[in-house]
């Protein structure tokens, strides 16, 4: 009889996960992501404008002001694509009546902390030891792991941006350390704007 | 390995796991296409293809068969029929939870 309740238990709560799951489909974001990347693209066209070389360390051979504007920009950007994101999902999620808070959306959220707490984290301690070079690529790591594991509670497409991210990373590391601000347009700019192409096609197939 | 015998109030071709999972996720999705459920599942085409045919041919859901940028495209979506009996699905087995 136990056993009997317990199937019955486990059936109701794989029919909340699927239509879950399957509505957490709808939620990837793709306006988002392409306005994000287009963010991206534009601080890269400032940052080459002021220091017309590819390599980020060069920003700091810039004059104070402009320093600060360069890091106002990017701060900039990144806080608006987070805003942009939050607000974009929670208009989604009110128009498909789905959850912001269901378990597959939120265990997504949470799976990307620790990987931008540890790429924060080793970013603090970098800029403390003025060791400015490895960051966007730190970053390219740090979020692509973020987004990989997210991919484990969403969908594949995540995972795989994740993955393109950590390759990148890995590339703009050891291969390519002096055109990291190209790598970084590339990476933040180009992939997320080819992500959100892809997902609003989806939608729209 | 002992089998779970559904009671008579479940609708015996939803109750299977790969048909419930079908059922429950075009419950939620007007139209998904076979390879998103299949990913969602994590069935293999031979196996969710086998299950989706038998809820086809119950008229409890519907295939559709096209081509999106001239690539072939099957997108399954649920029938009022399929509806209804998994509504009534879900009503029976919240009873028999309660009644236990």
């Amino acid at each position: 009889m136990q056993r009997e309740e317990a199937r019955l238990l486990s059936d109701l709560k794989y029919i909340r996960d699927v239509m879950e799951l399957s509505a957490t489909h709808k939620l990837l974001p793709d306006w988002a992501a392409i306005v994000g990347g287009l963010l991206v693209l534009a601080a890269t066209a400032l940052t080459w404008n002021l220091t017309r070389s590819a390599d980020v360390v060069q920003v700091l051979f810039l004059p104070p002001l402009q320093k600060l504007f360069v890091a106002s920009v990017w701060t900039g950007t990144a806080a608006a694509s987070v805003l942009l994101y939050w607000v974009l999902a929670l208009r989604e999620s009110r128009r498909l009546g789905v959850s912001l808070q269901a378990r597959p959306t939120r265990m997504a959220r949470q799976a990307m902390g620790p990987a931008l707490l540890t790429a924060g984290v080793i970013t603090l301690r970098l800029l403390l030891d003025r060791h400015y070079g490895v960051i966007p690529s730190l970053w390219m790591l740090g979020y692509g792991v973020a987004l990989y594991n997210a991919g484990l509670f969403s969908s594949e497409e995540p995972r795989l941006l994740g993955l393109l991210f950590i390759v990148t990373g890995i590339a703009a590391m050891f291969v390519f350390p002096d055109v990291d601000l190209w790598i970084a347009a590339l990476s933040f700019g180009g992939y997320h704007i080819a992500f959100g192409a892809y997902v609003l096609h989806g939608k729209r197939a | 390995m002992a089998v779970f015998i559904p009671p008579e109030s479940l609708d015996a071709l939803i109750h299977e796991r790969v048909r419930l999972g079908i059922m429950s996720a075009l419950a939620a999705e007007p139209e998904l296409a076979f390879t998103q459920l299949r990913d969602m599942l994590k069935v293999t085409d031979g196996n969710l293809s086998v299950h989706a045919r038998l809820l086809f041919q119950a008229g409890y859901i519907r295939i559709t068969k096209g081509f999106v940028e001239r690539k072939p495209r099957t997108t399954l979506s649920l029938a009022p029929k399929g509806r209804a009996a998994f509504e009534r699905y879900v009503r029976s087995l919240e009873d028999l939870v309660r009644k236990r």
